[in-house]
C-alpha cells in the first residue's frame, strides 16, 4: 500500500467525517419524516447509524496519518455500496411495479432518498481507495 | 468414551495451535501493527469487537430487503401468467371436472406456491454472494463468543445460516463439527431457524394483514422469533440432554475475495432448483391430493363450488378444535395439516379452499376474515415452529442412524408451537388485540 500522506489522510479524514454524518443525518431525517414507519423503520435506521458509525470510527485514523483508517472507510463505502444499491435496486422495483400497474405513481424525486444522495457523495473515494490499494493483494 | 475422544481431540488441537503460535514467534518477524493485505484491512472493520456484529445484522437485513423487496414485481409478473393461464384453461376445456382439476388444482395450487420462486432465488444469491466473498466465515467468527455464551459452538453458525435457505443441508452441515453434543444440538434447533419453505406462508399472510409498510416487519419478526427460540433450546438442550461446555472453535478465515457473478449463480441455482424440483413432485402430489378431497363428493360439492360440503372440510372440522382456542377455523386446521408434507402446501391448499391464486389469496384472506392480525402473526409462528417437514425429519433420521432423535425432534417442536402460539394469542389479548 501506498504510503498515507499526512494532508491526504487529513482530507480523507474530513471526507469520513462529511459521510459519518450524513449518514446520521439520513437515519435522523428517516426517523422524523415519517415517524408512522417506526417501529417498520426501525431497523432502516439502525442500518444507517451503522454505517455512520464505521465512516467516524476511521475519521481520528485518518486525520492522525494512520493507515488504520483507511479500514474503515474501505468497510464504509463497502457498506455504503451494499445498502445503497439495495435502495437504488428496490427504486427500481418500484418503477416496474408502476409499469405492471400495480401502484398508481411513480415520482424519481421521491424515490431519491438520502441514502441514494450518500452513495453517490462516496462513490469518488472508490478510484482514490483503488490506486491506494492497487498493489496489495487479497 | 466419546467424552474422553472430545477432551482428546480438543487437547490435541489446543497443542497443535500452541506449537504454531510458538514456532512463528521464533521464525517470523512482524512490523508493529502493520497491515499486509486488503483481507488485513476489512477484518480489521468485519472483525471489530464494537462494530462486528451490528454489521453483520446490517448485512443480513441487506440480504432479506434484497430478497422481498426487490423481488416483488417479479411475484407479480408469475401472478399474471398464471392468472392467464387459469383464465384460458376455463375457456379451452368444456369438461368441468378435467377443467377444475388443471385450474384449480395443478395451476391454483401449484401456481400459488411457484410465485414464490423470484424470493427464494433472491435469498439463494445473497448467500452465495455472502459465501463466495469469504465473509460468511467472519460472521461465524464474530458470532462465535456470543454462541459461546449461549452454550453453542461457533461452528454452528454456519449450518443456522444454511438453514435460512433449506432445514436438510442445514443439518448435513452439521457433520463438519467435531463434538457429538454440539452437533446433536445445532441438529435440533436448527429446523427453528426459517426456511424458505416457509417464506411463501410468512409472505402471504404478513402481505395480507399488515400492508405493505408493515409486511417486512412482521416477516422479519418471524425470523428473529425463529432465531431467539433456537437460541433458548440450545441453552435446554446444553444444561439437560447434553451437558457440558462447547469445545474449542478453531477456524481458519479464508481470504476475502470479489464473489464471481457466474459462480454465484450456479450456486443460487443449485439450491433453487431443490425447490423447484420439489414443487414438482412433493408439493405438487400434495396439493392434487388437496384439490380431490375438496371437490369430492362431486355431486355434494357441485362440482367443487361447494367446499364445505367436501371431505376436506370434514377432515378440517374434525381438527379445528385443535386450533379454535388460537381463532382459527377449519381451512387453518387443513392447511396445517397438509404442511407438514412440506410447508409451501400451506399456501397452495388456501389457493385451492380459496379458489384463488397468489394475487387474491391475500385479499380472499381478509375479506373472508379468516385472520385478524393476532391470529395471522400467531399462524405464521406455527409455522415456523410446529413439525419439520418430512424431509427434515428424514435427514435427522439418516444424520443421527436413529428414528429416537427425529421422533424427539417431532414431539418438542409441536409442544413448543402450541405454548408459543398459545403465549402469543393471550400476550396480544391482554394487549387489547382481537
Amino acid at each position: 500500500m501506498e504510503e498515507l500522506k499526512h494532508s491526504t489522510g487529513k482530507w480523507l479524514g474530513a471526507y469520513a467525517l462529511i459521510l459519518g454524518i450524513g449518514y446520521a443525518a439520513a437515519a435522523l431525517a428517516e426517523a422524523t419524516r415519517n415517524p408512522e414507519i417506526i417501529p417498520g423503520g426501525l431497523l432502516s435506521i439502525a442500518v444507517l447509524l451503522v454505517i455512520s458509525a464505521t465512516y467516524l470510527m476511521g475519521v481520528k485514523g485518518l486525520i492522525g496519518g494512520r493507515r488504520e483508517g483507511l479500514s474503515f472507510l474501505m468497510g464504509g463505502l463497502l457498506l455504503s455500496g451494499a445498502v445503497g444499491g439495495l435502495y437504488l435496486m428496490m427504486a427500481g422495483a418500484d418503477w416496474l411495479m408502476y409499469l405492471l400497474g400495480e401502484t398508481e405513481d411513480f415520482a424519481v424525486t421521491y424515490e431519491t432518498s438520502l441514502v441514494t444522495i450518500l452513495l453517490i457523495l462516496a462513490m469518488p473515494l472508490m478510484p482514490i481507495l483503488r490506486k491506494m490499494t492497487r498493489k496489495m493483494a487479497w | 468414551m466419546s467424552e474422553y475422544a472430545e477432551n482428546l481431540s480438543s487437547a490435541l488441537v489446543q497443542r497443535r495451535y500452541e506449537w504454531i503460535a510458538s514456532t512463528v514467534d521464533s521464525t517470523v518477524k512482524k512490523g508493529s501493527g502493520e497491515i499486509f493485505t486488503l483481507t488485513d484491512m476489512l477484518d480489521q472493520v468485519f472483525l471489530d469487537k464494537h462494530l462486528g456484529i451490528p454489521i453483520f445484522l446490517t448485512i443480513l437485513w441487506t440480504m432479506f430487503q434484497f430478497a422481498f423487496a426487490v423481488s416483488e414485481p417479479f411475484v407479480v409478473i408469475i401472478e399474471r401468467v398464471f392468472e392467464m393461464l387459469g383464465a384460458w384453461v376455463n375457456q379451452a376445456i368444456s369438461d368441468p371436472y378435467l377443467a377444475s382439476f388443471v385450474s384449480v388444482g395443478v395451476i391454483g395450487g401449484l401456481g400459488s406456491v411457484l410465485v414464490f420462486v423470484p424470493p427464494i432465488f433472491g435469498l439463494f444469491l445473497a448467500l452465495s454472494i455472502l459465501e463466495d466473498s469469504g465473509y460468511m466465515a467472519r460472521a461465524a467468527f464474530v458470532m462465535d463468543r456470543f454462541m459461546y455464551r449461549l452454550g453453542l459452538h461457533g461452528r454452528s453458525f454456519i449450518p443456522l445460516m444454511i438453514g435460512f435457505g433449506c432445514n436438510v443441508p442445514a443439518i448435513m452441515a452439521t457433520r463438519s463439527m467435531d463434538s457429538e453434543k454440539d452437533r446433536m444440538i445445532t441438529m435440533l434447533i436448527s429446523p427453528l431457524i426459517s426456511c424458505s419453505a416457509r417464506l411463501p406462508v410468512y409472505v402471504l399472510i404478513a402481505g395480507a394483514l399488515f400492508g405493505a409498510s408493515y409486511a417486512g416487519t412482521a416477516v422479519f419478526a418471524v425470523y428473529a422469533l425463529g432465531i431467539v427460540l433456537a437460541v433458548v433450546m440450545a441453552l435446554i438442550f446444553r444444561r439437560t440432554l447434553f451437558k457440558g461446555e462447547p469445545s474449542p472453535f478453531v477456524l481458519e478465515l479464508p481470504t476475502y475475495a470479489v464473489p464471481d457473478a457466474s459462480s454465484a449463480i450456479l450456486h443460487m441455482w443449485s439450491r433453487g432448483r431443490m425447490f423447484l424440483k420439489k414443487a414438482g413432485t412433493i408439493i405438487f402430489w400434495a396439493t392434487i391430493i388437496v384439490w380431490l378431497l375438496s371437490v369430492h363428493p362431486w355431486e355434494a360439492t357441485s362440482g367443487g363450488q361447494v367446499i364445505a360440503e367436501s371431505y376436506i372440510a370434514w377432515i378440517g372440522h374434525a381438527i379445528e378444535p385443535v386450533f379454535q382456542p388460537f381463532g382459527w377455523d377449519w381451512m387453518a386446521a387443513v392447511a396445517l395439516l397438509f404442511g407438514l408434507v412440506a410447508k409451501e402446501v400451506v399456501v397452495g391448499t388456501y389457493g385451492i379452499l380459496l379458489g384463488a391464486e397468489e394475487a387474491g389469496l391475500g385479499d380472499a384472506l381478509v375479506s373472508q376474515g379468516l385472520f385478524t392480525p393476532l391470529t395471522g402473526f400467531a399462524f405464521m409462528a406455527f409455522v415456523l415452529i410446529y413439525v419439520p417437514c418430512v424431509a427434515v425429519i428424514g435427514t435427522i433420521a439418516k444424520e443421527t442412524n436413529s428414528w429416537r432423535w427425529p421422533a424427539f425432534a417431532l414431539v418438542y417442536q409441536t409442544a413448543l408451537a402450541f405454548i408459543v402460539t398459545g403465549v402469543i394469542i393471550a400476550v396480544g389479548r391482554l394487549a387489547g388485540l382481537s
